[in-house]
């Protein structure tokens, strides 16, 4: 028996999705377990496979498409059989507002899509652009008004009201400004001035119409700007920094190197895993997180690794870094960093750090603070290493390699106590790195 | 016995049966519920028979004012049984409309009190013991009643509710009416109308408080000049009956002199409590908050496939109100997409002498919102209609958005006011601006043209002032 099947929960905090593509078209059958989509979460790309077996009857939605968790996606029955019911009913759903908003780029155009059949027969899905069909413009008063007002061609604008109308929160939505309450000191007037000539209106940035774009947000974008917001405004933050002598681990690095020959190479980075892993085992106090009305101890390091990518950020993770190789690190955070940029990374890794590194030395930093990545109780910012002078113990100026590393802890869970003995048994381990070989 | 439905709804006020025939509409199977008449409050205790009473307190002052219109109508005067007939006599025609539209829908009227029994499931006790309904999906529309003042207890007959004020046996010559708001207000009309001596006790410090502060103060000037007496801004403390009368003490809200009012009747018209008990509803795990059903915005109650709209789920106490959730319930059960209710446009209309009627915010509500508006007036006294009809002037005011001139608020107070409130009402839900209202023709000679001049007043291009 055929059956709508609908989006599937595949990162922990998804609320919605984008599909990215079929992999399967309409027609196909398909076994257990076969990879049917991709599907653009706020994490990364995902796959998005089948438990049942059948044939894909209707695919409900078409590539660009942001989808609810749990709207509607396709139905999958056996060969021939009569979806009728379930089409209307599974367009009943995205019609309200299960989901469906067809991607941004190819909204005013309104190109028919092969693969968008619930375009055609939803009860209530807005009518095509209506400057499209030709006829009349089917705005409200009020939407022309703001449209002058905002400098919106109101043809771009897609209309939410009955038959396609469009409305204020349409050319809002475009404006990008909510209805706000007016920041103009209220006057009250019985005569006004003639009605000829619209006074000029809010712009969303005044005196730059038309200097700026506004890009929708993807959903990477606005996981990061969610959690982050929370991090900064909910966790206590106070930062500790310190730096070491990084020569022993520069020469640590090149001796590595040269016994790995061709197979791989350690960076400076793969190092200060293993480092913080085995600090962390030392100093378990700061393996751990605030859980609201309890503190938790986690008892495996896993280490997620700060990586910018030109979309966002993401943090993949490490697992049990202090139990592996440092060659075993150095593949895995390649791999790992390779996958996250063709968005190719699954659920399972890019979760579930314990304490996260994020290194801008590359970028050329001398040192900074960073946001901790809830729930862990810390982050380790890292910055380059700079040649300049020290006083030894004797009291003899020579040269050093300094690199300085900055720790953000959740003060609910982690004292200035704990997280210096974090710092100083890491200054230990990593100013004699053959104990990371150990 | 029992019965198996989609939808069961208890209560068939116009939350209760306008969601009965929606579903019904949608292929649904209907149970409605109801222990009393059918049609609720509205059409048996509320809107309608006021609105016939009033209707008869209308036809006898245009008989009492006929020599202004050079008819002759001799001995004047009324059967106060018969108006009160003739009122019970509308709400019973109606409920049978109503009787009349479940039994075409095929929907089933049970007989009866019901009480949720757990998820989707409602017994019903009636004449004929006990019944059970299983249902997928139950919407709760049972309404609201009078509150009642502590100190203050309603006994029926000294001390009434509206029901009583419906069906007295005989006119009183005195009554005090405690709170100004739309029911005490359409009381005090009909019964001073009549030519009761009535006062009218409101601790805040107007009439009509809902409505804005101009209206407020139109309705005061218009009750004065009726003789009705106004005591804003007292409370009442105690209120003792006796065998003749009532005796009432008020005290100032501000503190001061106590002050003793007399009459033969005290109404009391102080605001609503749902009718949330013996419901079942803390039994199956819903809040009832200040003695109202809790529901959150899309009306569900948090358990699933019980719904609560309307009065019981003290939100705006509007019959037409309850019928739009009703609509947009029944819809969502039935899978077709709805808009949800848009409670920033739904117009509020009292049947006082002279009539109000609203939509929006009131002046006062758009300042403090931080809303820059412009304000538009005009009479309907210098109107040709009005001046033919002989009506009480009254006037339309419009607020406008200073920026876009987007409909912020409409307030009337005026003849056939309780009609012309729809055209304001769609200008707000559809977006006409100012300037598309102003450029709109209305009809000459109208009560409308008001409001096209007063909307034109804003902008200082009102013609006939």
């Amino acid at each position: 028996m055929a059956q709508i099947i609908g989006l599937p929960k595949l990162s922990p905090t998804m609320e919605e999705g984008v599909l990215v593509r079929w992999v399967k078209q309409e027609g196909d059958a398909v076994e257990p377990g076969d990879l049917i989509a991709e599907v653009e979460t706020d994490k990364a790309n995902m796959d998005f496979a089948l438990e049942d077996e059948g044939v894909l009857l209707k695919l409900l939605v078409g590539a660009g498409d942001t989808v609810k968790l749990g709207a509607p996606v396709l139905i999958l029955g056996e060969a021939g059989e009569d979806v009728s019911e379930l089409l209307a009913e599974a367009q009943a759903q995205l019609a309200g507002g299960g989901a469906a908003a067809p991607a941004q780029a190819s909204a005013p155009a309104a190109a028919p899509q092969a693969a968008a059949p619930q375009a055609a027969a939803a009860p209530r899905a807005p009518a095509a652009s209506p400057a499209a069909s030709g006829g009349r413009l089917l705005a409200s008063p009020l939407a022309k008004t703001l449209a002058i007002e905002l400098g919106i061609d109101l043809r771009t604008v897609e209309g939410s009201g009955p038959g396609g109308r469009i409305v204020e929160r349409d050319v809002r939505a475009i404006a990008g400004s909510a209805p706000a309450a007016q920041p103009a000191a209220p006057v009250a007037t019985s005569s006004g001035t003639a009605l000829a000539v619209v006074p000029p209106g809010p712009l969303a940035v005044p005196g730059h119409d038309g200097e700026y774009v506004d890009k929708p947000l993807t959903n990477i974008r606005r996981t990061i700007a969610e959690r982050l917001t929370a991090a900064k405004r909910d966790i206590p933050h106070f930062r500790l920094t310190t730096s070491f002598e990084a020569g022993p681990l520069l020469a640590f690095r090149k001796r590595l190197n040269e016994l790995m020959g061709g197979k791989g190479k350690v960076t400076i980075n793969d190092l200060l895993i293993k480092g913080i892993a085995l600090a962390l085992r030392r100093v378990p106090d700061a393996n751990v997180a605030f859980m609201g009305d309890s503190i938790r101890y986690f008892t495996q390091v896993h280490v997620g690794v700060a990586v910018a990518l030109e979309r966002g950020l993401m943090t993949p993770v490490v697992r049990n870094a202090d139990l592996k190789g440092l060659g075993v690190i150095s593949n895995e955070v390649k791999d790992l960093v390779g996958r996250a940029k063709d968005r190719k990374l699954k659920a399972h890794e890019i979760t579930g750090s314990t304490f996260t590194i994020s290194n801008l030395g590359m970028f050329g930093i001398d040192h900074f603070d960073a946001i901790i990545n809830p729930p862990e109780g810390a982050i380790l910012a890292v910055g380059r290493i700079v040649k300049q002078p020290i006083i030894d113990d004797d009291g003899k100026i020579g040269l050093g390699q300094r690199m300085s590393m900055t720790m953000s802890c959740d003060h609910r869970v982690i004292d200035g106590a704990v997280g210096a003995r974090f710092l100083d048994e890491l200054v230990e381990l990593l100013e004699s790195p053959e104990s990371l070989a150990l | 016995m029992s019965i198996n439905c989609d939808l069961c709804i208890i209560g068939s006020g116009p939350g209760g049966y306008v969601a009965a025939i929606r579903a019904a509409q949608r292929g649904l199977s209907v149970v409605c519920i109801e222990r009393e008449e059918l049609g609720g409050i509205c059409l048996n205790w509320g809107c309608i028979p006021t609105k016939a009473l009033l209707r008869s307190a209308e036809v006898l002052e245009t008989c009492q004012r006929a020599e202004e219109f050079g008819i002759t109508v001799e001995n004047v005067g009324f059967d106060f049984d018969a108006i009160i007939k003739r009122s019970r006599g509308v709400s019973a025609k109606i409920s049978k409309g109503v009787a009349y539209l479940l039994k075409k829908n095929k929907i089933q009227h049970v007989k009866g009190t019901g009480k949720l029994a757990g998820a989707g499931m409602v017994t019903v006790t009636g004449e004929d013991g006990e019944q059970t309904i299983t249902a997928k999906d139950i919407i709760v529309a049972t309404g609201a009643r009078a509150r009642s003042l502590p100190g203050i207890e309603v006994d029926g007959d000294r001390i009434i509710a509206y029901r009583e004020a419906l069906t007295l046996k005989n006119r009183p010559e005195s009554l005090i009416v405690l709170g100004a708001g739309a029911i005490g207000v359409e009381f005090a009309s009909f019964y001073r109308s009549l030519g009761t001596e009535v006062t009218i006790v409101e601790y805040q410090d107007r009439l009509v408080p809902n409505e804005d502060a101009e209206i407020s103060a139109e309705l005061l000037r218009a009750y004065r000049k009726r003789g009705i007496k106004i005591k804003t801004g007292f409370g009442v403390t105690s209120a003792t009956t006796s065998s003749t009368g009532v005796s009432v003490q008020i005290e100032p809200a501000g503190g001061g002199e106590a002050q003793t009012l007399e009459a033969e009747k005290l109404l009391v018209s102080v605001g609503i409590t749902g009718n949330v008990e013996n419901l079942g509803l803390e039994d199956v795990g819903i809040d009832v908050e200040r003695g109202f059903m809790k529901v959150g915005p899309d009306l569900r109650s948090g358990v699933d496939g019980i719904w609560g709209i309307g009065d019981v789920t003290g939100g705006i106490a509007l019959a037409h109100v309850a019928s739009a959730e009703a609509i947009y319930v029944a819809e969502t059960i039935a899978g077709h997409h709805a808009e949800p209710v848009d409670y920033s446009t739904v117009p509020a209309c009292t049947y006082c002498h002279p009539e109000i009627a609203s939509v929006g915010l009131s002046e006062e509500k758009a300042l403090a919102e931080g809303i820059a508006i412009k304000v538009g007036r005009f009479p309907f006294g210098p109107l040709g209609k009005t001046l033919a009809a002989g009506e009480y002037p009254g006037f339309a005011k419009f607020i406008w958005r200073e920026d876009n001139g987007a409909l912020v608020g409409a307030h009337l107070i005026g003849p056939a006011v309780t009609d012309l409130i729809a055209e304001p009402t769609l200008a707000k839900s559809t977006e006409v601006n100012a300037e598309s209202l102003i450029n709109t023709i209305h009809a000459h000679p109208t009560f409308a043209e008001a409001l096209k001049e007063a909307a034109e007043d804003a902008y200082g291009l009102a013609i006939h002032i």
